[in-house]
C-alpha cells in the first residue's frame, strides 16, 4: 500500500529531465515571442500551467527546439549540463543583444545516479514553473527595446567528457556588453534545480 | 524580484530598465523609507544642476534626467519628467556645443516620442540643424515614416543622415540596411509592419499625449470645422455678443513667421485645443436644425481657445523677406453669380434681391444697413444741420430774408420769408398755438456742439449744478450779453470775422423792433419782472462784471416773452416768469452762440469772452441738456421745464400760451431746417398751421409736462390711420422711440419663442417662457418669467415689429403721467426690437380678461350680473374717457382687450390692453376722421356699417358692444329704423333699463359727434354707490374674483 503511494506520485530522474526540458520548451517560445524575434502572427497559444503560452508555429523553430531538447534529455538524465543559454543576437552584427541563462543544479548524490526519485508534487512543481513564466513574461517591462533584427542561439554548457553529436559544435561563450543581470525565480524537481537569470545590455 | 505583479505600472524603456533602480522604486511605492532615499537623490542631482559651474551643463541634466526615468517606472506625473525634458532642451537648443551631441540626441529623441506623430519635430531639428550628425536621430526619425508605411521617405532620411556622416555611421548603416530589408519584405510578403508598430506604440503610445482630451463629440464631417451644436455648460445665450479673436499682426504675410524654438511648437502641438470638448453624454444633446438667418449669432459651444501668450520678438526668421513682391492691389476676382432656380418652397432668410442686386457686386448685409441708415437720413441729417447752421443764422441776421432767398429754393421763398425772423418777431405774437417738431429746436441749437466732447463733460459738470442757483445767475446774466454791443470788444466779431458784429446786431435789432409790437402791457409786466431779477440777482451771485452793467438797454428784450407768460400764470409762482423768459431769451441767445462755435473753431483769446461764453455756456448747455434727451430720446422744449417745475415741487403750471412760444420758435426752425433741407429729405409733408384752438394735449397741464413730444401734426387726414406705410412715417415724425427709449432695447434677427424649461435670452435678459397664452393675427403672447427678476410677464411676439404698439403705450403712460387711471392703461416694461419681430414686455394679469369673465358670468352666475356689469361698465367709460382726453383711439376695444386685475379689498380693475392698431389723434388734424372700415366681428360702430367716417366713436361703441356682451353674454346686434339704430333684442325688466337704454342709444347713434362719456360716466357711477347696489355689487365681485382665480 505504501510502495503504491509512493509509486503514485514519485518523480524519477526521466521524468523530472522531461519536467526541465518541458519548460525549456515553453520558455523559450515565450521568450522568442516577448522579445518580438518574430512576427507574433506565428505563434499560437497553448495552455499550460494554468497560463496561455505563445508558442512558435515556425516548423524550423519547432523542430530546432525538438532536437535540442532531446539531446538535452539526455544530458539532463546523464548530469552532464550545467547550463543552457538562449542568446539573443543581432543578426546583421552578430553582437550579443541579450542573453537567458538557465542554470542547472542537480540535487541528491551524484552516486544515485538514475534511479534517484523524487517526492515532490507535481502540482507544486508546476505552480512554481508558472510562476518563472510570470516573470518572464513581465520582462518586458524593463528589458530594452530590441530594435534591430535578432536571431537567437541555444547553448548548452556541458561538462567535458559529452560526445558529442554530429550536427554539433563547440561555440564560444555570448557575453553581453554593459551586462546587467535579473534573476528569476527557480524551481525545482528535487533532482534538477533550475534557475532562470536574464542579462542585457545596459548601455545609457 | 517581483516585477511580474507590477509590470503593468512599469513603462517600457528603448533602452531597458535599470533592475536595482526599478526595485528600489517599486519599493518606494510602498514603503516611505525608500520614498525618502528617492527623495535625496532627487535633491542631490538638483542641487547638482544648481551649483553646477563647468562647461558641460548637459551631463548633469542627462544624469538627472535618466534617473527620473529610471526611478519613476511609471513615466507619469510624478517624475515631472516631461517638464524637465522641456526646459532642458529649450535651455541648451540653442547651445553650440550641444548641437551634435549624442546625449543632447538621446534626450530629443525621448521627448519627441511622447507625441503620437512628431515627423513635424524632426523636420524642424532638421531645419535647425539640430543633431544631424547624429546616427540616433535619423533612426528615430526613420522609424516613424517606416512605422507608417511610407519606406521611401524613411529610406531619404537615412539618405540623408549618410550625407550628414552622423555618427556613428555603422549604426546608421545599419540601421539603413535593416530599413532596406524589412522594406523588401514589405513587397514580398505584404503589408507586415504590425511588429515595428506595436513596438513604437509599446513606446508611445502609453505616454501622456491625448489624455484627457479625447473628443468624444462625432461631428459629422462636413462640420469638422464648423461650430459646435452642443450646449456647453457656459452658455451665454442667442443674443450675447461672441469675441471674434483675430490674429495681430497682420503686417505678416501669409506663411508667418517660423517659431524659433522647436519646444514652442512642440508645445502648441500638444497645447489645448481649438473645438475640443469634454466627453460626455450624447443623449442630452438637442438636435437642432441650425436655420440661417434665426436670431441667434450661434452661441459658442465650446470656450474660445485664446492662444497663450509666446514670448513675442523672435518670431521672424532673420531671412525672412520683408513684404511679398508681388503687386495684388488690382487683382480683382470675377465673382460667378450662379442664380438659383426660384424655389416655392426656400424662404430667403436674407435679403437676397439686394444681396445679389447686381450680377458684378455682392453686397455684404452690413453694407446694405448702412445703405438703409444712410437713407433714412440720420447721418446726412446731422452733416446737414451743422451746415445748415450758417443760413439760419444769416436769416436771423437780416429780418427781412434776402439772404436766405438767396440760398434757397425759389419755391419755398415766399414761405421763408414768413418764417425768417422766427425766433424774434413771433415771440410777442400772443396765440398762435402751434406744436412743431422738436427735433427742428434740437437740432439747431444742438448739433454743433455735438461734435465737441469738452462741452459734453463741460455739460454734465454744469448740469449737475443746482437749477436754482443757474436760474437766478442767468436771468440778469441774459442781459449782460445782450447790451454788449461795442463791435470792436464783441466776442462775437472775433468769431465771426467775416461778419463783425453781426450777433450784436441781431440782438438789437430784434429786442428793439419787439417792444413796440408789444405794446404797453408789456412794459409794466416787465416791471415786475425787473423787480424779480433783482431779487434773484443778489441772491444768486451775479459776476461782478455783471453786476456792474447797466441793464437799461437789454431790458426791452425779454420783456414780450415774460409779459405774455407772466400773464397767464397769475402771482403763485415767482420762479415760473422766471423761468420763461429765461428760457426764451435763452433760446435767443443760442442761436448766435451756436454760431460762434460753429465750424470757424477760431481761437477765443480775449478773458472776458471766455467769461462770458462760460455763463451763457452754461444756459445753452442747459438748454442742450434737455434737447439732447429729446434728440437721443425724443422729448421736445418742455422737458426742460418739467425738469424746472420739479425741482420747484412743481409749483409752476406751465403755461399753454408759454408752450405756444415754443412750439413757434420750434416750429420757425423747423420750418427753415425743412425748407432748406427739401431736397434732401424725402417725405416730409407740407406744415399746416393749426388754428389756434388749444388742443387737449395743450391743456392738459401736466400731460403737457410729462410728454414733451409736440409732434406736428399732419396736415391732411389719411383715410385708413392704420396704413402701414403712415404709421412708419408717423414714427419717424415724431422721433421713434422719442423719449421712450429706456426701455427699448435692440435686439437682432428673429428670436424663437418657444415654451419650453430652459432659459432663453432676449437681448440681454433671460426669460423662461412658460406658456403661450395666446396667439391672434398680429402676434403671439407668451406668459414668461425674467430670470433676473424672478418676475412673470407677458411677452407679446410680434412679427413684423410694431413700434406703433410700444409708442402708444408709452405715450399714454406720459400723457397720463399724473391721472389715476395710469395704471389701467398697458405698460410696457420693456420692448426688444430687431428688424424682423419685436417683443414687448408687460405686466401679466393671472385673473385673464374681460371674456374670461363674461364667460364665467354666463356659465356660473345665475343672478345678479347687472351690478358687475355696470361696475366693469363704468369702469371702461373712465378708461375710453381718459384715453380719449389725451387723443388716443384705441380702435380695437373688446371684451379680450380687457384685463381683469385685482384692486384693494376684492375689488376688480380692467386694464387696457392690445394697442397695435391704435390711433394717435395728436399727429391728425383736429377733428380728423377716418373712413377706413373696421372688420372686427361684432365691433363694428355703426359709422362704418352706415359708411360716415368716424374717430373717436368706434371706442365708445365698442364699449357699448363690450357692456352687452358683459350684461347679456351675447354679442351686440343691431338693426336700425330710420336713421336710428338700437338693439334687436329687448332688455330684460329686471335691468335698470332706463340706463342702459341710455348707454347703449348714446353709442349706438352718434351722428351727432362722439357721444358724451362724462354724462354717462356720471350716470353709472350714481347708479352704482345706490346702497344696495354697492351690497349687492361687494358680494359678487368677490365670489368672481374667486371663481377668476380658480379658473
Amino acid at each position: 500500500m505504501a510502495a503504491a503511494v509512493k509509486n503514485k506520485s514519485a518523480i524519477n530522474v526521466k521524468g523530472s529531465a522531461n519536467i526541465v526540458c518541458d519548460y525549456l520548451n515553453y520558455g523559450i517560445n515565450s521568450i522568442l515571442f516577448q522579445r518580438g524575434l518574430y512576427p507574433p502572427e506565428n505563434f499560437s497559444t497553448t495552455e499550460n500551467y494554468g497560463l496561455s503560452i505563445l508558442m512558435s508555429t515556425d516548423n524550423k523553430i519547432k523542430e530546432f527546439l525538438s532536437t535540442t531538447l532531446g539531446q538535452l534529455k539526455e544530458w539532463l538524465v546523464k548530469r552532464m549540463v550545467n547550463k543552457v543559454a538562449l542568446v539573443i543576437a543581432n543578426v546583421k552584427t552578430l553582437e550579443v543583444m541579450e542573453r537567458w541563462d538557465f542554470n542547472i543544479e542537480y540535487e541528491g548524490n551524484a552516486e544515485d545516479g538514475e534511479t534517484r526519485t523524487s517526492e515532490k508534487p507535481l502540482k507544486q512543481i508546476k505552480n512554481e514553473i508558472r510562476d518563472v513564466l510570470k516573470q518572464i513574461a513581465s520582462s518586458v517591462a524593463y528589458l530594452p527595446l530590441l530594435e534591430c533584427l535578432c536571431s537567437f542561439d541555444l547553448q548548452i554548457y556541458t561538462t567535458n567528457d559529452v560526445d558529442l553529436p554530429e550536427e554539433w559544435a563547440v561555440a564560444e561563450p555570448a557575453n553581453v556588453r554593459n551586462a546587467q543581470s535579473v534573476k528569476m525565480r527557480s524551481f525545482s524537481t528535487n533532482i534538477h534545480k533550475m534557475e532562470t537569470v536574464v542579462t542585457y545590455k545596459n548601455d545609457d | 524580484m517581483d516585477f511580474d505583479l507590477s509590470k503593468e505600472n512599469i513603462q517600457p524603456l528603448r533602452r531597458g530598465r535599470n533592475v536595482h533602480q526599478l526595485e528600489m522604486a517599486l519599493h518606494a511605492q510602498t514603503s516611505p523609507e525608500y520614498q525618502q532615499q528617492l527623495q535625496q537623490q532627487k535633491e542631490h542631482f538638483e542641487t547638482l544642476i544648481k551649483e553646477y559651474q563647468g562647461d558641460d551643463p548637459l551631463q548633469n541634466y542627462y544624469e538627472y534626467i535618466l534617473w527620473i526615468e529610471q526611478t519613476f517606472p511609471k513615466s507619469g506625473h510624478e517624475g515631472n519628467c516631461v517638464s524637465l525634458l522641456e526646459h532642458c532642451l529649450g535651455k541648451f537648443e540653442d547651445d553650440p556645443r550641444y548641437t551634435n551631441d549624442m546625449r543632447f540626441c538621446k534626450l530629443w529623441v525621448k521627448y519627441n516620442d511622447m507625441f503620437p506623430s512628431p515627423e513635424e519635430l524632426y523636420l524642424m531639428m532638421k531645419s535647425k540643424n539640430l543633431c544631424t550628425g547624429c546616427a540616433e536621430f535619423y533612426k528615430a526619425w526613420a522609424y516613424y515614416y517606416e512605422a507608417g508605411g511610407d519606406f521611401q521617405k524613411a529610406n531619404n532620411i537615412f539618405e540623408e543622415g549618410k550625407r550628414n556622416l552622423a555618427q556613428p555611421y555603422d549604426e546608421l548603416e545599419l540601421a539603413h540596411k535593416n530599413l532596406i530589408t524589412s522594406a523588401g519584405e514589405h513587397m514580398l510578403y505584404g503589408p507586415n509592419e504590425g511588429r515595428l508598430q506595436e513596438k513604437r506604440q509599446a513606446l508611445t503610445s502609453l505616454h501622456l499625449c491625448s489624455s484627457g482630451r479625447v473628443n468624444n463629440v462625432r461631428l459629422p464631417s462636413g462640420s469638422a470645422n464648423g461650430i459646435g451644436t452642443l450646449a456647453d455648460a457656459r452658455r451665454d445665450g442667442p443674443n450675447v455678443a461672441l469675441n471674434i479673436y483675430e490674429d495681430q499682426a497682420s503686417a505678416f504675410p501669409t506663411g508667418g513667421a517660423a517659431p524659433t524654438s522647436i519646444i514652442t511648437v512642440a508645445k502648441r502641438q500638444e497645447g489645448p485645443k481649438e473645438n475640443t470638448l469634454k466627453p460626455g453624454p450624447w443623449t442630452t444633446v438637442p438636435h437642432k436644425k441650425r436655420v440661417l438667418g434665426t436670431h441667434r449669432p450661434i452661441a459658442a459651444g465650446f470656450t474660445i481657445l485664446e492662444d497663450t501668450s509666446e514670448p513675442s520678438g523672435g518670431y521672424l526668421p532673420a531671412n525672412l523677406p520683408p513684404v511679398c513682391l508681388e503687386d495684388y492691389s488690382n487683382w480683382n476676382v470675377a465673382l460667378q453669380n450662379f442664380p438659383d432656380p426660384p424655389n416655392p418652397n426656400v424662404l430667403v432668410a436674407y435679403p437676397k434681391h439686394l444681396v445679389y442686386s447686381d450680377p458684378n457686386i455682392e453686397y455684404s448685409i452690413e453694407e446694405l444697413r448702412a445703405i438703409r441708415y444712410r437713407s433714412n437720413g440720420n447721418s446726412t441729417k446731422n452733416l446737414v444741420r451743422c451746415e445748415e447752421m450758417q443760413p439760419i443764422i444769416v436769416v436771423d441776421d437780416d429780418e427781412d430774408g434776402c439772404v436766405v432767398v438767396a440760398q434757397e429754393n425759389q419755391a419755398d421763398q415766399e414761405n421763408n420769408r414768413m418764417d425768417a425772423t422766427p425766433n424774434f418777431t413771433r415771440f410777442e405774437g400772443n396765440s398762435p398755438n402751434q406744436s412743431c417738431g422738436v427735433e427742428a429746436m434740437s437740432t439747431v441749437s444742438h448739433s454743433p456742439w455735438k461734435s465737441s466732447a469738452d462741452h459734453q463733460n463741460f455739460l454734465q459738470n454744469v448740469f449737475g449744478e443746482s437749477n436754482e442757483h443757474r436760474l437766478n445767475a442767468f436771468a440778469p446774466l441774459k442781459f449782460d450779453i445782450l447790451e454788449d454791443p461795442e463791435p470792436e470788444r464783441s466776442p462775437f466779431s472775433i468769431n465771426v470775422p467775416e461778419q463783425p458784429a453781426r450777433g450784436f446786431a441781431i440782438f438789437d435789432q430784434s429786442m428793439q423792433s419787439v417792444p413796440p409790437q408789444a405794446g404797453n402791457a408789456m412794459k409794466t409786466a416787465f416791471r415786475t419782472l425787473n423787480a424779480d431779477e433783482v431779487e434773484t440777482g443778489s441772491r444768486g451771485g451775479m459776476d461782478g462784471a455783471m453786476a456792474a452793467q447797466p441793464a437799461d438797454d437789454a431790458k426791452p428784450m425779454p420783456v414780450p416773452f415774460s409779459d405774455s407768460s407772466s400773464c397767464s400764470l397769475g402771482d403763485d409762482s415767482y420762479c415760473s416768469p422766471q423761468q420763461f423768459s429765461f428760457d426764451l431769451n435763452v433760446m435767443q441767445v443760442s442761436t448766435p452762440q451756436t454760431k460762434t462755435l460753429a465750424p470757424k473753431e477760431t481761437p477765443q483769446p480775449s478773458t472776458k469772452i471766455d467769461l462770458f461764453k462760460d455763463k451763457s455756456l452754461s444756459t445753452i448747455i442747459e438748454e442742450r441738456s434737455s434737447y439732447r434727451s429729446c434728440s437721443s430720446g425724443s422729448s421736445g422744449t418742455v422737458t426742460k421745464l418739467t425738469l424746472h417745475s420739479h425741482h420747484k415741487n412743481k409749483i409752476g403750471t406751465i403755461s399753454e400760451e408759454h408752450n405756444s412760444y415754443w412750439e413757434q420758435n420750434m416750429k420757425a426752425n423747423e420750418e427753415l431746417r425743412r425748407s432748406l433741407l427739401s431736397g434732401l429729405m424725402e417725405d416730409v409733408l407740407p406744415v399746416v398751421q393749426l388754428p389756434a384752438a388749444p388742443s387737449p394735449i395743450q391743456s392738459a397741464p401736466m400731460a403737457t409736462a410729462f410728454s414733451p413730444k409736440t409732434p406736428q401734426p399732419l396736415d391732411y387726414v389719411p383715410a385708413d390711420p392704420f396704413n402701414a406705410n403712415l404709421i412708419s412715417h408717423l414714427l419717424q415724425r415724431v422721433s421713434f422711440p422719442g423719449g421712450h427709449g429706456h426701455c427699448l432695447e435692440q435686439i437682432y434677427g428673429n428670436p424663437k419663442l418657444t415654451v419650453r424649461k430652459q432659459p432663453m435670452y432676449i437681448g440681454n435678459d433671460r426669460y423662461i417662457i412658460e406658456k403661450l397664452l395666446g396667439k391672434g393675427q398680429f402676434g403671439t403672447v407668451f406668459k414668461a418669467c425674467n430670470c433676473g427678476t424672478k418676475c412673470t410677464v407677458a411677452l407679446k411676439y410680434q412679427k413684423p415689429p410694431n413700434k406703433w404698439e410700444y409708442y402708444i403705450c408709452k405715450e399714454l403712460q406720459s400723457r397720463l403721467a399724473n391721472h389715476n387711471l395710469r395704471d389701467r392703461f398697458m405698460d410696457v416694461t420693456k420692448g426688444y426690437f430687431s428688424d424682423q419681430a419685436s417683443i414687448l414686455v408687460s405686466q401679466l394679469e393671472p385673473l385673464g380678461s374681460l371674456l374670461a369673465t363674461a364667460n364665467i358670468l354666463k356659465t356660473s352666475f345665475k343672478v345678479h350680473k347687472e351690478s358687475i356689469a355696470m361696475y366693469f361698465t363704468l369702469q371702461m367709460l373712465q378708461i375710453v374717457k381718459a384715453m380719449h382726453e389725451v387723443k388716443i383711439i384705441h380702435a380695437d376695444i373688446k371684451p379680450d382687450n380687457f384685463l381683469v386685475f385685482p384692486l384693494r379689498d376684492n375689488y376688480l380693475g380692467l386694464r387696457l390692453i392690445d394697442f397695435g392698431c391704435s390711433i394717435d389723434m395728436s399727429l391728425f388734424p383736429e377733428g380728423a376722421a377716418f373712413t377706413v372700415p373696421i372688420n372686427t366681428e361684432d365691433f363694428i360702430c355703426c359709422e362704418v356699417r352706415d359708411g360716415r367716417p368716424w374717430s373717436y366713436h368706434t371706442d365708445l361703441f365698442c364699449v357699448a358692444a363690450t357692456a352687452h356682451v358683459l350684461l347679456l353674454q351675447e354679442y351686440i346686434q343691431l338693426k336700425k329704423n330710420r336713421d336710428v339704430w338700437s338693439l334687436v333684442i329687448h332688455l330684460p325688466r329686471y335691468l335698470v333699463q332706463d340706463l342702459w337704454n341710455m348707454l347703449f342709444s348714446s353709442m349706438l347713434n352718434q351722428q351727432s359727434g362722439p357721444a358724451d362719456i362724462a354724462t354717462l360716466e356720471l350716470l353709472f357711477q350714481e347708479e352704482i354707490d345706490k346702497p344696495s347696489r354697492q351690497k349687492d355689487l361687494r358680494i359678487n365681485l368677490i365670489s368672481l374674483s374667486n371663481m377668476l382665480k380658480n379658473r
